[in-house]
């Protein structure tokens, strides 16, 4: 008869990623609540944020390749721009690649921040959305230098510069407080770090969402806090949860508690793996032994 | 929720099915399908934006005047001579865009990158000696992790250790063969620092590949079932279009 551990060794891959599934499935649907103290990261980004004065001006700017960039993550998003919405931060959102506008304007009326959409924002007045501004680090650069210039004198709609009020005094990053990156590569945190953080502008605090190790070099000196992560996520929505209150099921603390159940049960199939080949050891020397005393 | 949206939403998942279908039954044309109706709407949305951004950026500017534009225009279409027999044309536009690309890095990266790295490490040795003779922190200088005080002696260590490995990674890896030939050559008696040199590499990549493998796999799947099931769920409960 196969005993419960043997019969785990032996199960199918398939099996295992079902029971795996099992595990997302459970805090998906059902909030455990494990508690997610936050690192010193998460706290340097929000505190980051704190430090910037109400209207001070915020520059995001987007290379996520294709929207899944921002779907699958959209809450994170939904929460950083919630923070700096409630902070009274103007905000500039900089499109460096083809879809990078689409998830600019979902994100403003999905979490209901923008005017006509539940929310207190203006478009042109609060925030904007460049064109699409070909070219990587060489148009972050120039970016950073001369907005006007770059963006051509126009928003992504067409819409002349001249006619958004927020963009009267705005000229470069010398009239920028925060600057924060939007990508899921190293190679963009590092033209970010190069190009918007205080190595060329002495007045800009930059902010990543990018891994640690990503930015590990520059971090205290040009870059000021990240969120790292889907533990990252979480913590940094507990923050804005405690000090704002989010009006939204935050996805990322959903997630981080299907990776505490998917860990968990590793834990429990590396326990059930060494139990295994314990008692299996156990019994392939029990007649050994037998032998010897009869001997 | 409306039919419209209903219909979308259906759509959205019936489209998440097919590509996962990979994981289960492999290539077939149902993952084909899927792939199609990814890639194509990607194509088409780039090349809107692409021409938008050609039309408001250039053309626009240029009917106004400002006909140095165009010279961004011609730049760029010359990219495309490669599927000619005027391929040499290519070269220009990417000379061009590289030569201002290297301009643009070179120097921050090596302040960023190395001159930074190397002056934070000296000034880490510097400040950890200090505290650890004067059992006063200098100003900046970190000794917790979160509530968690280091004892002195500790971050006195790990700074020695962080000098170590930049010093070998340093001499190691510098592409040169009259510096670093040297440590590379198994006679020499320096073979040890290009041995050192690896290990660090190889605990560095140890490290990458844990979380690529592990943790992103393990985030990939949390995402996709939040994705998948808990928005389609959340939408067909509560009737909103999200």
């Amino acid at each position: 008869m196969t005993e419960w551990h043997e019969y785990i060794w032996k199960m199918r891959p398939e099996h295992l990623a079902f029971v795996m599934l099992i595990a997302c499935l459970i805090p998906t649907f059902f909030t455990l609540g494990i508690p997610i103290p936050p690192g010193y990261l998460s706290t340097d980004y929000f505190n980051s944020v704190e430090s910037i004065p109400t209207g001070g001006i915020v520059v995001i700017g987007a290379n996520i390749y294709d929207i899944g960039g921002y779907h699958g993550h959209r809450d994170l998003w939904g929460t950083q721009f919630y923070h700096w919405v409630r902070k009274g931060l103007k905000i500039i959102c900089v499109v460096l690649d083809t879809t990078s506008q689409i998830a600019f304007i979902d994100v403003f009326r999905r979490y209901g921040l923008e005017k006509g959409y539940g929310g207190t924002y203006e478009y042109g007045k609060d925030f904007m959305i460049t064109p699409f501004i070909p070219g990587e680090e060489t148009a972050m650069a120039r970016f950073a230098a001369d907005i006007w210039g770059t963006c051509a004198g126009r928003d992504w709609y067409g819409t002349s510069l001249t006619e958004l009020p927020l963009m009267a005094n705005i000229r470069s990053f010398a009239d920028v407080h925060l600057t924060t990156f939007k990508a899921y590569s190293g190679t963009h945190i590092e033209m970010a770090i190069r190009q918007w953080s205080s190595a060329n502008f002495p007045n800009v605090k930059l902010v990543a969402t990018h891994a640690f190790e990503d930015l590990a070099y520059a971090y205290g000196t040009r870059v000021m806090g990240t969120i790292s992560g889907t533990r990252g996520n979480a913590e940094y929505a507990y923050m804005v949860r405690a000090k704002y209150g989010l009006p939204f099921t935050n996805e990322e603390v959903i997630k981080i508690e299907g990776r505490v159940t998917e860990g968990l049960l590793m834990w429990i199939a590396i326990a059930v793996g060494f139990v295994h080949l314990q008692i299996e050891r156990q019994r392939r020397a029990a007649p050994k032994v037998k032998e010897e005393a009869r001997a | 929720m409306n039919i419209n949206q209903f219909l979308l939403l259906f759509i959205a998942f019936v489209l998440a099915a097919l590509l996962w279908s990979y994981a289960l039954i492999g290539d077939t044309y149902l993952f084909a399908t899927g792939e199609a109706v990814f890639l194509g709407g990607i194509a088409a949305n780039t090349t809107f934006a692409a021409i938008k951004a050609l039309y408001e950026g250039v053309l626009v500017p240029s009917s106004k005047g400002n006909v140095y534009q165009i010279l961004a225009l011609v730049l760029g279409a010359l990219a495309f001579t490669r599927l000619t027999k005027y391929r040499w044309a290519a070269r220009y536009p990417t000379a061009i865009l590289s030569g201002a690309g290297v301009g643009l890095i070179v120097g921050l990266n090596l302040r960023s990158q190395i001159l930074d790295g190397i002056t934070s490490t000296i000034t880490g040795m510097a400040q950890s000696t200090q505290y650890l003779l004067t059992g006063a922190a200098p100003k900046g200088f970190a000794t917790k992790i979160g509530d968690f005080v280091i004892p002195s002696s500790a971050l006195w260590l790990l700074w020695w250790w962080a000098l170590i490995q930049m010093a070998v990674m340093v001499l190691t890896f510098s592409y040169s063969r009259a510096i670093a030939g040297r440590f590379f050559d198994p006679e020499s008696r320096l073979a040890w620092v290009s041995k050192l040199g690896r290990i660090f590499i190889m605990i560095m990549l140890g490290h990458i590949s844990c979380k690529t493998l592990l943790g992103d796999s393990l985030d990939s799947l949390m995402s996709w079932v939040v994705v998948v099931f808990r928005r389609t769920y959340d939408q067909i409960i509560t009737g909103v279009y999200a």
